[in-house]
Protein backbone atom coordinates (compact mmCIF):
# COMPACT_ATOMS: atom_id res chain seq x y z
CA UNK A 1 0.00 0.00 0.00
CA UNK A 2 1.86 3.05 -0.70
CA UNK A 3 1.54 5.41 2.33
CA UNK A 4 -0.24 9.13 1.74
CA UNK A 5 1.54 12.33 2.58
CA UNK A 6 0.00 15.26 3.30
CA UNK A 7 1.13 18.35 1.60
CA UNK A 8 0.76 22.09 2.27
CA UNK A 9 -0.13 25.01 -0.24
CA UNK A 10 1.08 28.19 1.47
CA UNK A 11 0.75 31.60 0.05
CA UNK A 12 1.62 35.16 1.34
CA UNK A 13 0.77 38.57 -0.36
CA UNK A 14 1.86 41.65 0.91
CA UNK A 15 1.28 44.99 -0.19
CA UNK A 16 3.64 47.93 0.83
CA UNK A 17 2.76 51.79 0.48
CA UNK A 18 3.66 54.53 1.78
CA UNK A 19 1.27 56.39 3.87
CA UNK A 20 1.29 59.50 5.56
CA UNK A 21 5.10 59.63 6.82
CA UNK A 22 5.42 55.49 7.30
CA UNK A 23 5.41 52.38 5.46
CA UNK A 24 2.10 50.73 5.73
CA UNK A 25 1.22 47.19 5.18
CA UNK A 26 -1.83 47.58 3.27
CA UNK A 27 -2.91 44.39 2.22
CA UNK A 28 -1.55 40.73 3.75
CA UNK A 29 -2.98 37.47 2.29
CA UNK A 30 -2.00 34.67 4.27
CA UNK A 31 -2.27 31.12 4.35
CA UNK A 32 -0.43 28.39 6.18
CA UNK A 33 2.22 27.30 6.46
CA UNK A 34 3.77 30.94 5.82
CA UNK A 35 2.61 33.71 7.74
CA UNK A 36 3.87 37.71 8.13
CA UNK A 37 4.67 38.91 11.26
CA UNK A 38 3.17 42.95 12.04
CA UNK A 39 4.72 45.68 10.63
CA UNK A 40 7.76 46.56 12.63
CA UNK A 41 9.86 50.13 12.79
CA UNK A 42 13.47 48.85 14.31
CA UNK A 43 15.07 52.14 13.08
CA UNK A 44 12.13 54.44 14.03
CA UNK A 45 11.40 55.93 10.57
CA UNK A 46 8.93 55.32 7.87
CA UNK A 47 10.90 51.96 6.97
CA UNK A 48 8.63 49.18 7.53
CA UNK A 49 10.35 45.36 8.63
CA UNK A 50 8.46 42.23 8.19
CA UNK A 51 9.55 38.80 8.99
CA UNK A 52 8.39 35.82 7.25
CA UNK A 53 7.79 32.55 8.83
CA UNK A 54 7.24 29.16 8.17
CA UNK A 55 5.11 27.28 10.73
CA UNK A 56 5.74 24.07 9.35
CA UNK A 57 9.37 24.05 9.97
CA UNK A 58 10.21 23.68 6.15
CA UNK A 59 9.05 22.80 2.76
CA UNK A 60 8.40 18.72 2.49
CA UNK A 61 8.36 17.44 -0.55
CA UNK A 62 4.90 17.97 -3.10
CA UNK A 63 4.29 21.28 -0.80
CA UNK A 64 4.15 24.73 -2.82
CA UNK A 65 5.41 28.00 -1.35
CA UNK A 66 3.96 30.80 -2.80
CA UNK A 67 4.98 34.78 -1.74
CA UNK A 68 4.53 37.84 -3.52
CA UNK A 69 5.46 41.03 -2.15
CA UNK A 70 4.67 44.67 -3.69
CA UNK A 71 5.99 47.77 -2.63
CA UNK A 72 4.23 51.15 -4.36
CA UNK A 73 3.79 54.77 -3.70
CA UNK A 74 7.67 55.09 -2.20
CA UNK A 75 7.09 52.46 -0.05
CA UNK A 76 10.54 51.60 1.93
CA UNK A 77 10.56 47.66 3.38
CA UNK A 78 12.65 45.19 4.82
CA UNK A 79 11.55 41.49 4.29
CA UNK A 80 13.54 39.39 6.49
CA UNK A 81 13.27 35.41 6.68
CA UNK A 82 12.67 34.51 10.11
CA UNK A 83 14.54 30.99 9.86
CA UNK A 84 16.30 28.42 7.56
CA UNK A 85 14.50 26.91 4.77
CA UNK A 86 14.98 23.74 5.67
CA UNK A 87 13.54 21.20 2.30
CA UNK A 88 13.00 17.65 3.76
CA UNK A 89 13.97 14.67 1.58
CA UNK A 90 11.90 13.69 -1.13
CA UNK A 91 9.66 10.83 -0.37
CA UNK A 92 6.42 11.24 -3.22
CA UNK A 93 7.51 9.98 -6.89
CA UNK A 94 7.87 12.47 -8.92
CA UNK A 95 7.25 15.30 -6.90
CA UNK A 96 9.58 18.54 -5.66
CA UNK A 97 9.84 21.02 -2.84
CA UNK A 98 8.43 24.15 -4.97
CA UNK A 99 8.44 27.99 -4.01
CA UNK A 100 7.70 30.48 -6.34
CA UNK A 101 8.74 34.22 -4.92
CA UNK A 102 7.61 37.63 -7.08
CA UNK A 103 8.46 40.58 -5.84
CA UNK A 104 7.35 44.09 -7.65
CA UNK A 105 8.81 47.57 -6.57
CA UNK A 106 7.48 50.62 -8.36
CA UNK A 107 6.92 54.44 -8.06
CA UNK A 108 9.92 55.77 -5.82
CA UNK A 109 9.94 52.51 -3.30
CA UNK A 110 12.58 50.29 -1.82
CA UNK A 111 13.00 47.11 -1.11
CA UNK A 112 15.35 44.82 0.56
CA UNK A 113 15.09 40.64 1.12
CA UNK A 114 17.51 39.66 3.78
CA UNK A 115 17.51 35.61 3.29
CA UNK A 116 18.00 32.64 5.64
CA UNK A 117 19.75 29.79 4.62
CA UNK A 118 17.91 27.41 2.47
CA UNK A 119 19.11 23.94 3.56
CA UNK A 120 18.59 20.75 1.49
CA UNK A 121 18.57 17.34 3.39
CA UNK A 122 19.79 14.33 2.13
CA UNK A 123 17.60 13.02 -0.74
CA UNK A 124 15.29 16.43 -1.17
CA UNK A 125 14.25 17.92 -4.70
CA UNK A 126 13.79 21.56 -4.50
CA UNK A 127 12.56 24.02 -7.15
CA UNK A 128 12.52 27.56 -6.93
CA UNK A 129 11.72 30.70 -9.17
CA UNK A 130 12.26 34.48 -7.74
CA UNK A 131 10.87 36.54 -10.46
CA UNK A 132 11.40 40.05 -9.88
CA UNK A 133 9.91 43.51 -11.43
CA UNK A 134 11.75 46.76 -10.72
CA UNK A 135 10.69 50.07 -12.34
CA UNK A 136 13.26 53.16 -12.88
CA UNK A 137 12.44 55.08 -9.97
CA UNK A 138 12.63 52.14 -6.85
CA UNK A 139 15.56 49.75 -5.82
CA UNK A 140 15.29 46.15 -4.80
CA UNK A 141 17.85 44.45 -3.04
CA UNK A 142 17.32 40.59 -3.06
CA UNK A 143 19.92 37.27 -1.59
CA UNK A 144 20.02 33.84 -1.36
CA UNK A 145 22.08 31.69 0.74
CA UNK A 146 22.14 27.40 -0.63
CA UNK A 147 23.96 25.31 2.39
CA UNK A 148 25.17 21.89 0.79
CA UNK A 149 23.04 20.07 3.75
CA UNK A 150 23.26 19.03 7.15
CA UNK A 151 26.66 19.57 8.14
CA UNK A 152 26.07 18.06 11.31
CA UNK A 153 24.47 14.86 10.09
CA UNK A 154 27.36 14.41 7.49
CA UNK A 155 24.57 15.30 4.90
CA UNK A 156 27.05 17.48 2.72
CA UNK A 157 25.57 17.46 -0.84
CA UNK A 158 23.74 14.49 -0.70
CA UNK A 159 20.36 16.63 -1.85
CA UNK A 160 19.15 14.88 -5.61
CA UNK A 161 18.55 18.34 -7.10
CA UNK A 162 18.12 22.08 -6.41
CA UNK A 163 17.00 23.66 -9.55
CA UNK A 164 16.79 27.54 -8.72
CA UNK A 165 15.62 30.16 -11.23
CA UNK A 166 16.12 33.49 -11.00
CA UNK A 167 14.52 35.95 -13.53
CA UNK A 168 14.87 39.90 -13.19
CA UNK A 169 13.16 42.70 -14.64
CA UNK A 170 13.95 46.14 -15.15
CA UNK A 171 11.67 48.46 -16.90
CA UNK A 172 9.59 45.76 -18.07
CA UNK A 173 13.31 44.66 -19.83
CA UNK A 174 15.01 41.32 -18.98
CA UNK A 175 18.12 42.37 -17.07
CA UNK A 176 19.52 38.68 -15.35
CA UNK A 177 18.37 35.30 -16.23
CA UNK A 178 20.34 33.12 -13.59
CA UNK A 179 19.45 29.29 -13.46
CA UNK A 180 21.41 26.91 -10.91
CA UNK A 181 20.84 23.57 -10.85
CA UNK A 182 22.75 21.07 -9.16
CA UNK A 183 22.88 17.44 -9.26
CA UNK A 184 25.95 16.37 -7.17
CA UNK A 185 27.31 13.46 -8.45
CA UNK A 186 30.91 11.98 -7.51
CA UNK A 187 32.59 14.31 -10.48
CA UNK A 188 35.22 16.42 -8.92
CA UNK A 189 33.73 19.87 -7.89
CA UNK A 190 36.32 22.03 -9.56
CA UNK A 191 34.83 25.01 -11.38
CA UNK A 192 31.28 24.11 -9.76
CA UNK A 193 30.47 24.74 -5.76
CA UNK A 194 34.37 24.70 -4.80
CA UNK A 195 33.69 25.68 -1.49
CA UNK A 196 30.34 24.41 -0.12
CA UNK A 197 28.10 27.34 0.96
CA UNK A 198 27.04 29.47 -1.88
CA UNK A 199 25.51 32.98 -1.58
CA UNK A 200 24.29 35.21 -4.39
CA UNK A 201 23.37 39.06 -4.01
CA UNK A 202 21.76 41.16 -6.72
CA UNK A 203 21.17 45.29 -6.34
CA UNK A 204 19.25 46.51 -8.87
CA UNK A 205 18.52 50.05 -9.00
CA UNK A 206 19.28 53.53 -11.40
CA UNK A 207 22.42 54.73 -9.46
CA UNK A 208 24.67 51.87 -8.55
CA UNK A 209 27.77 52.34 -6.54
CA UNK A 210 30.50 52.96 -9.70
CA UNK A 211 33.93 52.05 -7.79
CA UNK A 212 33.85 47.94 -7.39
CA UNK A 213 37.22 47.97 -7.29
CA UNK A 214 36.83 49.09 -3.17
CA UNK A 215 33.47 47.10 -3.22
CA UNK A 216 35.64 43.62 -4.16
CA UNK A 217 38.48 44.55 -2.38
CA UNK A 218 36.67 45.72 0.99
CA UNK A 219 34.28 42.36 0.86
CA UNK A 220 37.19 40.26 0.10
CA UNK A 221 39.71 40.28 2.66
CA UNK A 222 39.30 36.89 4.41
CA UNK A 223 40.89 33.45 2.45
CA UNK A 224 37.99 31.23 3.28
CA UNK A 225 35.52 32.91 1.33
CA UNK A 226 35.85 34.01 -2.23
CA UNK A 227 33.94 36.99 -3.58
CA UNK A 228 33.18 38.80 -6.79
CA UNK A 229 30.56 41.31 -7.78
CA UNK A 230 30.19 42.21 -11.21
CA UNK A 231 27.99 44.83 -12.71
CA UNK A 232 25.03 43.90 -15.16
CA UNK A 233 23.97 45.36 -18.34
CA UNK A 234 22.72 48.21 -18.06
CA UNK A 235 22.28 48.97 -14.69
CA UNK A 236 22.63 46.75 -11.64
CA UNK A 237 24.62 45.07 -9.18
CA UNK A 238 25.42 41.21 -8.79
CA UNK A 239 27.53 39.47 -6.66
CA UNK A 240 28.45 35.85 -5.56
CA UNK A 241 30.57 34.11 -2.31
CA UNK A 242 31.37 30.64 -1.98
CA UNK A 243 32.58 29.51 1.40
CA UNK A 244 33.14 26.66 3.84
CA UNK A 245 32.51 29.20 6.96
CA UNK A 246 28.62 29.69 6.93
CA UNK A 247 28.74 32.79 9.91
CA UNK A 248 31.51 34.71 7.59
CA UNK A 249 29.38 34.10 4.66
CA UNK A 250 26.49 35.91 6.28
CA UNK A 251 28.48 38.51 7.38
CA UNK A 252 30.33 39.61 4.49
CA UNK A 253 26.76 39.39 2.80
CA UNK A 254 25.66 41.69 5.20
CA UNK A 255 28.89 43.89 4.90
CA UNK A 256 27.80 43.90 0.85
CA UNK A 257 24.39 45.00 1.30
CA UNK A 258 25.35 47.83 3.86
CA UNK A 259 27.93 49.10 1.33
CA UNK A 260 26.02 48.98 -2.05
CA UNK A 261 22.67 50.41 0.16
CA UNK A 262 24.09 52.89 1.57
CA UNK A 263 24.82 54.79 -1.70
CA UNK B 1 29.75 17.50 -45.38
CA UNK B 2 31.68 18.22 -48.60
CA UNK B 3 35.63 19.19 -48.89
CA UNK B 4 34.22 22.35 -48.99
CA UNK B 5 32.49 22.33 -45.90
CA UNK B 6 35.32 20.63 -44.10
CA UNK B 7 37.70 23.11 -45.14
CA UNK B 8 35.85 26.24 -44.30
CA UNK B 9 35.14 24.72 -41.10
CA UNK B 10 38.80 24.12 -40.57
CA UNK B 11 39.74 27.90 -41.74
CA UNK B 12 37.08 29.46 -39.36
CA UNK B 13 38.98 27.60 -36.29
CA UNK B 14 42.56 27.98 -37.80
CA UNK B 15 44.57 29.54 -35.09
CA UNK B 16 45.25 32.45 -37.37
CA UNK B 17 41.73 33.02 -37.61
CA UNK B 18 41.64 36.66 -35.50
CA UNK B 19 38.63 36.14 -33.15
CA UNK B 20 40.37 36.63 -30.31
CA UNK B 21 40.01 33.42 -28.68
CA UNK B 22 43.53 33.56 -27.51
CA UNK B 23 42.94 36.53 -25.17
CA UNK B 24 39.80 35.38 -23.40
CA UNK B 25 39.84 32.78 -20.47
CA UNK B 26 36.47 33.62 -19.03
CA UNK B 27 37.75 32.77 -15.78
CA UNK B 28 40.38 30.46 -15.80
CA UNK B 29 43.07 32.58 -14.83
CA UNK B 30 41.45 33.40 -11.70
CA UNK B 31 41.90 29.42 -10.86
CA UNK B 32 45.22 29.34 -12.35
CA UNK B 33 46.59 32.51 -10.20
CA UNK B 34 45.04 30.87 -7.33
CA UNK B 35 46.88 27.86 -8.65
CA UNK B 36 44.40 25.67 -8.55
CA UNK B 37 44.87 24.96 -12.21
CA UNK B 38 47.91 23.77 -12.39
CA UNK B 39 49.02 20.67 -14.18
CA UNK B 40 47.35 18.13 -16.64
CA UNK B 41 44.82 16.82 -14.70
CA UNK B 42 43.61 19.63 -13.12
CA UNK B 43 43.11 21.45 -16.38
CA UNK B 44 41.31 18.48 -17.63
CA UNK B 45 38.82 18.53 -14.18
CA UNK B 46 38.53 22.14 -14.98
CA UNK B 47 37.68 21.83 -19.00
CA UNK B 48 35.53 18.64 -18.25
CA UNK B 49 33.55 20.63 -16.01
CA UNK B 50 33.36 24.01 -18.08
CA UNK B 51 32.16 21.94 -21.58
CA UNK B 52 29.59 19.86 -19.11
CA UNK B 53 28.19 22.42 -16.77
CA UNK B 54 28.42 25.76 -18.60
CA UNK B 55 28.81 25.56 -22.23
CA UNK B 56 26.78 21.81 -22.85
CA UNK B 57 23.47 24.43 -20.44
CA UNK B 58 24.26 27.77 -21.87
CA UNK B 59 26.24 28.84 -25.25
CA UNK B 60 25.98 25.20 -26.78
CA UNK B 61 22.17 25.47 -26.38
CA UNK B 62 22.17 28.83 -28.04
CA UNK B 63 23.76 28.02 -30.83
CA UNK B 64 21.54 24.78 -31.47
CA UNK B 65 18.33 27.16 -31.07
CA UNK B 66 20.05 29.69 -33.89
CA UNK B 67 20.42 27.01 -36.21
CA UNK B 68 17.29 25.56 -35.73
CA UNK B 69 15.13 28.58 -35.63
CA UNK B 70 16.89 29.52 -39.10
CA UNK B 71 15.76 26.17 -40.69
CA UNK B 72 12.44 27.05 -39.88
CA UNK B 73 12.41 31.07 -40.65
CA UNK B 74 14.79 33.53 -42.20
CA UNK B 75 13.75 36.14 -40.50
CA UNK B 76 15.97 37.89 -37.80
CA UNK B 77 13.22 38.76 -35.25
CA UNK B 78 13.61 35.10 -33.12
CA UNK B 79 17.50 35.83 -33.35
CA UNK B 80 17.28 39.16 -31.89
CA UNK B 81 15.22 37.21 -28.81
CA UNK B 82 17.79 34.62 -28.98
CA UNK B 83 21.00 37.14 -28.24
CA UNK B 84 19.12 39.02 -25.52
CA UNK B 85 18.60 35.85 -23.61
CA UNK B 86 22.25 35.05 -23.88
CA UNK B 87 23.09 38.67 -23.02
CA UNK B 88 20.57 38.10 -19.76
CA UNK B 89 22.01 34.90 -18.90
CA UNK B 90 25.76 36.26 -18.93
CA UNK B 91 26.20 37.58 -15.36
CA UNK B 92 29.61 38.03 -15.33
CA UNK B 93 30.81 41.78 -17.00
CA UNK B 94 34.09 40.14 -18.67
CA UNK B 95 32.82 37.23 -19.79
CA UNK B 96 29.50 39.48 -21.16
CA UNK B 97 32.06 41.47 -23.00
CA UNK B 98 34.05 38.79 -24.14
CA UNK B 99 31.64 36.99 -25.81
CA UNK B 100 29.90 40.23 -28.00
CA UNK B 101 33.62 41.00 -28.80
CA UNK B 102 34.24 37.67 -29.94
CA UNK B 103 30.98 37.96 -32.10
CA UNK B 104 31.68 40.97 -33.37
CA UNK B 105 35.42 39.78 -34.51
CA UNK B 106 34.12 36.82 -36.55
CA UNK B 107 31.62 39.05 -38.22
CA UNK B 108 34.41 41.33 -39.01
CA UNK B 109 36.66 38.60 -40.45
CA UNK B 110 34.30 36.23 -41.57
CA UNK B 111 31.46 38.09 -43.44
CA UNK B 112 33.76 39.39 -46.25
CA UNK B 113 34.77 35.49 -46.82
CA UNK B 114 31.24 34.15 -47.35
CA UNK B 115 29.46 35.68 -49.71
CA UNK B 116 26.24 35.93 -48.11
CA UNK B 117 24.07 38.60 -47.86
CA UNK B 118 21.98 37.24 -44.67
CA UNK B 119 25.04 36.86 -43.01
CA UNK B 120 26.20 40.62 -43.86
CA UNK B 121 22.49 42.04 -42.65
CA UNK B 122 23.47 40.35 -39.52
CA UNK B 123 26.64 42.20 -39.69
CA UNK B 124 25.34 45.59 -40.30
CA UNK B 125 22.41 45.15 -37.58
CA UNK B 126 25.51 44.12 -34.45
CA UNK B 127 27.65 47.10 -35.46
CA UNK B 128 24.49 49.30 -35.45
CA UNK B 129 23.65 47.89 -31.91
CA UNK B 130 20.63 46.27 -32.95
CA UNK B 131 21.96 43.49 -30.96
CA UNK B 132 24.35 42.40 -29.04
CA UNK B 133 25.94 40.03 -31.54
CA UNK B 134 27.12 37.41 -29.01
CA UNK B 135 29.50 34.60 -30.59
CA UNK B 136 27.53 31.71 -29.67
CA UNK B 137 24.77 33.28 -31.91
CA UNK B 138 26.37 34.55 -35.03
CA UNK B 139 28.70 31.08 -34.79
CA UNK B 140 25.18 29.30 -35.25
CA UNK B 141 23.92 31.90 -38.16
CA UNK B 142 27.07 31.74 -39.88
CA UNK B 143 27.13 27.34 -39.77
CA UNK B 144 23.33 27.71 -40.65
CA UNK B 145 24.65 29.49 -43.66
CA UNK B 146 27.54 27.41 -44.89
CA UNK B 147 24.89 24.31 -44.65
CA UNK B 148 27.02 22.70 -41.76
CA UNK B 149 25.01 20.02 -39.96
CA UNK B 150 23.14 20.50 -36.47
CA UNK B 151 25.52 17.96 -35.05
CA UNK B 152 28.51 18.92 -36.21
CA UNK B 153 27.76 22.82 -35.93
CA UNK B 154 27.36 22.47 -31.82
CA UNK B 155 30.71 19.83 -31.78
CA UNK B 156 32.23 21.85 -33.40
CA UNK B 157 31.82 24.82 -31.19
CA UNK B 158 32.17 23.09 -28.21
CA UNK B 159 35.67 21.71 -29.41
CA UNK B 160 36.79 24.81 -30.46
CA UNK B 161 35.88 26.64 -27.04
CA UNK B 162 37.39 24.23 -25.16
CA UNK B 163 40.24 23.91 -27.41
CA UNK B 164 40.87 27.46 -27.01
CA UNK B 165 40.77 27.52 -23.23
CA UNK B 166 43.33 24.75 -22.58
CA UNK B 167 45.66 26.95 -25.16
CA UNK B 168 45.67 29.71 -23.12
CA UNK B 169 46.56 27.62 -19.84
CA UNK B 170 49.45 25.57 -21.70
CA UNK B 171 50.77 29.49 -22.03
CA UNK B 172 49.39 30.63 -18.82
CA UNK B 173 50.16 28.01 -16.33
CA UNK B 174 52.46 27.01 -18.29
CA UNK B 175 52.20 23.66 -19.33
CA UNK B 176 54.11 22.14 -22.08
CA UNK B 177 52.70 21.82 -26.09
CA UNK B 178 52.36 18.02 -25.24
CA UNK B 179 50.24 18.25 -22.18
CA UNK B 180 48.00 20.72 -24.00
CA UNK B 181 48.07 18.36 -26.43
CA UNK B 182 47.03 15.04 -24.52
CA UNK B 183 44.10 17.44 -22.80
CA UNK B 184 42.89 17.79 -25.27
CA UNK B 185 42.76 14.66 -26.66
CA UNK B 186 40.79 13.15 -23.51
CA UNK B 187 38.28 15.87 -23.84
CA UNK B 188 37.53 14.72 -27.64
CA UNK B 189 35.08 11.85 -26.04
CA UNK B 190 33.18 14.20 -23.90
CA UNK B 191 32.69 17.07 -26.92
CA UNK B 192 30.81 14.38 -28.70
CA UNK B 193 28.29 13.28 -25.79
CA UNK B 194 27.95 17.09 -24.86
CA UNK B 195 27.01 17.39 -28.67
CA UNK B 196 24.41 14.45 -28.26
CA UNK B 197 22.93 16.06 -24.94
CA UNK B 198 22.13 19.45 -26.22
CA UNK B 199 21.18 18.21 -29.12
CA UNK B 200 18.30 16.94 -26.95
CA UNK B 201 17.91 20.09 -25.02
CA UNK B 202 15.77 23.32 -25.68
CA UNK B 203 15.68 27.10 -23.98
CA UNK B 204 14.22 25.16 -20.96
CA UNK B 205 17.13 23.62 -19.95
CA UNK B 206 19.60 26.72 -20.13
CA UNK B 207 21.46 26.90 -16.80
CA UNK B 208 24.76 26.96 -14.96
CA UNK B 209 25.71 24.88 -12.44
CA UNK B 210 29.56 26.19 -12.97
CA UNK B 211 29.23 28.80 -10.38
CA UNK B 212 32.69 28.70 -9.68
CA UNK B 213 34.13 29.37 -12.60
CA UNK B 214 31.31 32.19 -13.20
CA UNK B 215 32.50 33.93 -10.14
CA UNK B 216 35.78 33.50 -11.06
CA UNK B 217 34.92 35.50 -14.24
CA UNK B 218 33.36 38.02 -12.15
CA UNK B 219 36.78 38.39 -9.75
CA UNK B 220 39.15 38.39 -13.20
CA UNK B 221 38.00 42.00 -13.48
CA UNK B 222 39.94 42.79 -10.49
CA UNK B 223 43.07 40.56 -10.79
CA UNK B 224 46.00 42.54 -10.03
CA UNK B 225 47.75 40.96 -13.18
CA UNK B 226 46.25 39.71 -16.16
CA UNK B 227 47.30 37.99 -19.47
CA UNK B 228 43.80 37.72 -20.31
CA UNK B 229 40.95 40.61 -21.14
CA UNK B 230 38.55 37.86 -19.20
Amino acid sequence: MTPHYQTLKGELQLSFYKQGKKTRMTSCYQRSPLKASRTLYPSGNERASVYLVDTSGGIACGDYNQIVITADHQASVDIIQQSATKIYPARIRDKKSKQDISIIVSNGSQLYWHPETTIPFAGSRFQQSVTIRVDASSCCYFADILSPGREKYQEIFQYESIDSTLHVYYEGKRLAYDRLYFQPSSQEMLGLLDDYYFGSAWYIASCIPRDLAMIQQADAVDPNVRFAVTALDPIGLHARWLSRDLCLLKEQMQYFQALVCAD
Amino acid sequence: MNMQQLLQLMHIHDSAFPIGTYTHSFGMETYIQQDKIKDPDTLFTYCYNYLHSNLSCGDGIFVKEVWQTLAQSKSFDSIYTLDAFCHAQKLAKESRAGSTKMGRQFLETAVPLADSPMLSQWKEVVIANQTYGHYAISYGLYAYIKGFSLPVTICSFLYSSVAGLIHNAVRAVPLGQTTGVRVINDILSHCEVETLAILEKNLDDLSNQAVGIELASMAHEFLYSRLFIS
